[in-house]
């Protein structure tokens, strides 16, 4: 017990020893190692920099790209043919109305291009500021320009400058096809964005090509020219080619090309027809334009011959001159005929008037067709009239042949479901017209098994009936009837092809210097004869072979082409059709007898083929969007492709056109997609805006005054690029909706007769043009919620907002969400990443942002989860993109 | 007798546990954390220990509107930094540059050079100063300027934050 007890005294001495020692370190240490110290930290401070906003119309839209925006910084452009080519380019400030940069930006334009071919200026002044310089080598020059106000006491308002941009690829004789011109947009303050925009210009391989169509038997060869140069002026001999033929081919004179009219229309000037060695040369009256593609007949002596030549370029001889030579196939000769692809042709349209020849002679084939082409007279079509006749010269001395126009028409109404009804009309001893056609709901119809039956009633008088293919009989009433002369209006060109026996035929013209109802035969003169004995008459008709004391039958066959191109108070297509209509319920015979329809043949028309519908068979014409979902907002441009593929089936030789026009115009559609259309079928037709432009082919092709359609020369097969310059709302007048872009393919070089559309088929052309709105996004200043104070800082748990403004059009957007995404900042490698909206934000409702009256107000909580560090939010409201940066604590 | 000294022994055992648990409390918590000795003044009001009092003056950093900067903007800020103390003491500002903006960030006191130089990858940057007693005070200018030559559009729209503390400790 004592033992234990001197233990435990031992080992409390020894704790005892153990915590006075340790006691004494833990007093000692922290007193000889104290010090005063304290810690201060201030608020954050919050930087932010302004939006920038600057394009250019000529790129594309700029997206949203993984938290950045992507902007079309390039754009190439190609751009074919010689002629100078004016691009407008518009510097903007902003990106859509609620977007708009709020300082000053600075900018320089460049031009890189050989010397002289191409300069900028601004739209606003003639100067010149920017001219592409240097010594035969690509050199650089530039401009510079501020858009946006100094002052930055209020906000700046969307500001644009127009900058006209001029190519002219002739400028410099180092030009070669692949040339570039590089003009380079930069902004150089606050912020530097550079935007590219390359022009390639394409050089047609030649500067003018031709080519003869004929095959023997035809009494005409026609040559067609092609102009690939530029046009300087009408002084330009270099778009005004020399043609040469022997002269055994008599030029039409009755083509433009080959004449020149006075201010008044009275004088008709035939350009000098040199003539040399059985060789004849003419210098075209005009100069063509620039891929205008045109055409002359050459009257053959001998219709035997064939003059067919396959295409070829001719480039300048040395004189700087063109020169077309003519000569027969296998030896060398050829012909012509000049079609301006530029003609407003509209659409078909049906007889209301029609000509008739009575002369002192005996008509061959009493029963015989009595038909007649029955054409609406327009400046885009012709009359053409065939008689054959047999006389004895000798026992008809001193006849006096008159060429006289008539006209008798009948205008019938069935009162119900027969809309209109035209004829190329034969009443016979029983009195049954052929009916040409008959029109339902505006489409032209096959009218095979259709007849219009003439009766005599009781009383005397004449009744009409309509037999149908089922041979149901409709009474037609008569509307009104009219008869008597008919007078050909000034301006009138009528090319006579007289063809004697079987001797080569000849050719004649006659010019209306005033209106005429009667024209003597004799008061038309030889083509290619300039002396007195050029008036017409049977001997030198023949090739003077016949003896005008013959007392034998002599055939006279006479073609007649009327042409109403240059006539003065001659309706234009779109007047015609409006008369027509107006009409309404025709039935239109002639009262010519013993007048055929030659086939038309006459210059400066073409023929036409009227798109009818989406359910033909045929597709030799192909349009189509070049990017079916683009829309344009900002940009005020829209693009499409034009394809031509020769893959028909074709027995009609005037269906083997090599050149091409197509019609562009739009077509009214209702909220069903359907076609709207008049009380008459037919379908409604918008004019394209005023002002608008299509650039094709490096041409700036303008919409027609009258019609605001457009004529689009787009020559051969193949794909064909058009840029039209508004955007898609002004295809709808500012409304949302659709309208249907249709296109009509014209043959180009032959004559536009209104006739046979049947014979060439027509194809589904139509496809439609989705207007939308035009959409702006703007997101207001983020706020700190519960609190005034703005910030980009916040700590998590906490809530900020800010506020959404959308518009569509330029009003409220109204039933819209605008949607929400965020990105997280690497600031290593200076980009962004898509993360998880509930890795930085609790609520997942707050992705989306409903919008009243267009105002919306997102609202967000920092998730406690959030990782420290930069994020970017980003909103986007239809095709519009904007976002906010913050920071995480 | 034995009884006695036991109960006297475990009297004081008991004083030297309780003593050793007081002590411990002293020893085990950090220095620097000795309430007794400490100040703390987070929103820049000045020390409250007489004997220790380091006055901040961050008045132009903490603004309630965000800095707005563009390419070739910069902004001066001051902050001072006062040694009220009876002793002597060196102190460690420390500065920290957050965001997407190419923003630059130089430090400097009257009359002499750049002191401190950085850019957002070089954040947080610390350096050290010293002040004497009894009122010295010490006023920094520190610039935030947009780097030069980053001007690229894509910065347009970006967000930064500034940060600032200051550690001081008594000198030794």
């Amino acid at each position: 017990m004592e033992q234990q007890y001197s233990n435990r005294k031992k080992n409390g001495r020894k704790i005892l020893i153990i915590w006075l020692i340790f006691s004494a370190l833990c007093f000692l240490v922290p007193a000889a190692s104290a010090k005063y110290q304290s810690f201060y930290q201030a608020k954050p401070l919050v930087v932010t920099s302004d939006s920038f906003y600057f394009s250019v119309d000529l790129t594309g839209d700029s997206k949203m790209e993984n938290g950045r925006f992507s902007e079309k910084e390039e754009e190439t452009y190609h751009l074919y043919g010689g002629a100078r080519h004016t691009i407008p380019m518009r510097l903007r400030n902003y990106y859509d109305s609620l977007r708009i940069t709020q300082t000053k930006i600075q900018y320089r334009v460049s031009v890189e291009a050989l010397e002289g071919l191409a300069s900028v200026k601004m739209a606003d002044q003639d100067e010149i500021f920017c001219m592409s310089q240097g010594e035969n080598e690509r050199v650089k020059s530039s401009i510079q320009g501020t858009l946006g106000r100094e002052d930055t006491e209020s906000a700046c308002e969307p500001e644009e400058q127009e900058l006209i941009l001029e190519i002219e690829p002739y400028a410099n004789e180092n030009y070669q096809d692949g040339e570039e011109v590089k003009v380079v947009i930069e902004s150089t303050a606050p912020y530097e964005k550079t935007i590219e925009l390359h022009f390639v210009l394409h050089r047609e391989e030649h500067d003018l090509s031709y080519e003869i169509q004929d095959s023997p038997g035809n009494a005409y060869a026609k040559l067609i020219m092609k102009n690939r140069v530029p046009n300087e002026g009408e002084g330009d001999d270099l778009a005004r080619p020399y043609i040469i033929w022997p002269e055994e081919l008599s030029i039409d004179q009755t083509n433009p090309l080959t004449y020149q009219l006075d201010a008044d229309h009275q004088e008709l000037a035939h350009q000098l027809i040199e003539s040399q060695d059985a060789i004849r040369k003419m210098q075209i009256s005009r100069a063509l334009k620039m891929n205008e593609s045109c055409s002359v007949y050459f009257f053959k002596s001998d219709v035997t011959r064939d003059y067919t030549k396959e295409l070829t370029i001719v480039h300048p001889d040395s004189d700087g001159y063109l020169e077309i030579f003519i000569s027969e196939a296998n030896s060398g000769t050829e012909l012509f005929y000049v079609g301006s692809l530029q003609s407003e042709n509209a659409e078909t349209v049906f007889p209301e008037q029609t000509a008739a020849v009575f002369a002192g002679r005996r008509y061959l084939g009493e029963d015989s067709k009595n038909l007649v082409n029955l054409a609406v007279i327009t400046k885009e079509s012709a009359c053409t009239l065939q008689f054959t006749t047999q006389y004895m010269p000798g026992k008809y001395d001193n006849i006096k042949e008159i060429l006289q126009t008539r006209f008798h028409e009948i205008y019938l109404w069935d009162g119900e479901d027969i809309e209109v009804t035209a004829t190329k009309a034969e009443f016979g001893d029983e009195g049954a017209v052929e009916l040409q056609s008959i029109i339902k709901g505006g489409a032209p119809q096959s009218t095979e098994g259709y007849a219009l039956v003439q009766e005599s009633a009781e009383d005397g008088s004449l009744v009409y009936y309509l037999e149908t293919p089922q041979d149901e009989k409709k009474e037609m009433e008569v509307e009104s009837e009219a008869f008597g002369d008919f007078t050909l209006p000034r301006g009138t060109m009528i090319t006579l092809i007289a063809r004697i026996q079987d001797y080569a035929p000849s050719y004649w013209y006659y010019y209306c210097t005033e209106e005429k109802g009667e024209i003597s035969l004799s008061d038309f003169r030889q083509m290619n004869v300039e002396d007195e004995h050029s008036a017409y008459n049977l001997r030198a008709a023949s090739g003077n072979q016949v003896d005008l004391q013959a007392e034998e039958w002599i055939k006279e066959e006479l073609y007649f082409i009327i042409d109403f191109g240059n006539a003065e108070g001659v309706m234009v297509d779109a007047q015609a059709k409006e008369a027509c209509a107006k009409l309404g319920h025709i039935a239109t015979m002639n009262g010519v007898e013993n007048v055929e329809i030659m086939y038309p043949s006459k210059p400066e028309v073409s023929d036409t083929w009227t798109i009818v519908g989406a359910d033909t068979d045929s597709h030799f014409i192909d349009i189509r969007m070049a990017d079916e979902e683009r829309v344009y907002g900002v940009r005020d441009t829209y693009e499409l492709q034009i394809e031509l593929e020769e893959n028909w089936d074709l027995e009609d030789t005037r269906c083997l056109e090599r050149e091409y026009a197509v019609k562009l115009e739009q077509i009214e559609v209702d909220e069903s997609g359907n076609l709207k259309t008049d009380n008459k079928g037919n379908v409604i037709t918008r004019p394209f805006p005023e002002g608008m432009t299509a650039m094709y082919n490096g041409q700036e092709i303008t919409a027609s005054e009258e019609h605001r359609v457009f004529v689009l020369p787009l020559g051969e097969f193949g794909v064909h690029d058009v840029t039209l310059s508004a955007g898609i709302a002004a295809f709808c007048g500012g409304e949302d909706g659709q309208v249907i872009l249709r296109a009509s393919l014209y043959a180009a070089n032959d004559a536009s007769y209104y006739n046979d559309v049947d014979l060439c088929k027509s194809g589904d052309v139509s496809f439609f043009v989705k207007a939308e709105s035009e959409y702006a996004l703007g997101v207001g200043e983020v706020v700190v919620s519960g609190e005034e104070e703005q910030g980009h800082l916040f700590r998590k748990g906490e809530t900020f907002s800010l506020g959404i403004c959308a518009l569509e059009d330029g009003m409220p957007g109204t039933e819209d969400e605008v949607s929400a995404a965020v990105y997280q900042f690497d600031k290593e490698n200076q980009s962004y990443t898509d993360i998880d909206w509930q890795a930085v934000f609790g609520n997942e409702d707050s992705a989306l942002v409903s919008l009243s009256d267009g105002a919306g107000l997102w609202e967000g909580t920092v998730s406690e989860e959030a990782l420290s560090g930069v994020y970017r939010l980003e909103f986007s409201y239809h095709d519009k993109m904007e976002y906010v940066d913050f920071i995480v604590d | 007798m034995m009884q006695d000294n036991t109960k006297k022994m475990s009297w004081i055992l008991r004083i030297l546990a309780f003593a050793t648990l007081f002590t411990a409390l002293f020893v085990l918590l950090p220095s620097d954390f000795g309430a007794k000795y400490i100040s703390s003044d987070e929103e820049a009001k000045g020390a409250r220990v007489a004997k220790f009092s380091i006055d901040t003056d961050f008045t132009e950093l903490e603004q309630s509107i965000p800095l707005q900067l563009a390419p070739g903007s910069g902004e001066e800020i001051l902050f001072t930094v006062t040694n009220n103390s009876e002793v002597d003491v060196d102190f460690f500002p420390a500065v920290e540059l957050e965001g997407n903006l190419p923003l630059e960030l130089t430090v400097t006191k009257a009359d002499t050079p750049v002191l401190e130089k950085m850019s957002i990858l070089d954040s947080p940057i610390e350096w050290k100063d010293e002040l004497k007693s009894n009122g010295q005070s010490l006023t920094y200018k520190m610039t935030v300027s947009w780097i030069e030559g980053a001007t690229q559009y894509e910065y347009a729209g970006g967000v930064g934050a500034i940060g600032l503390s200051v550690r001081a400790e008594q000198k030794r």
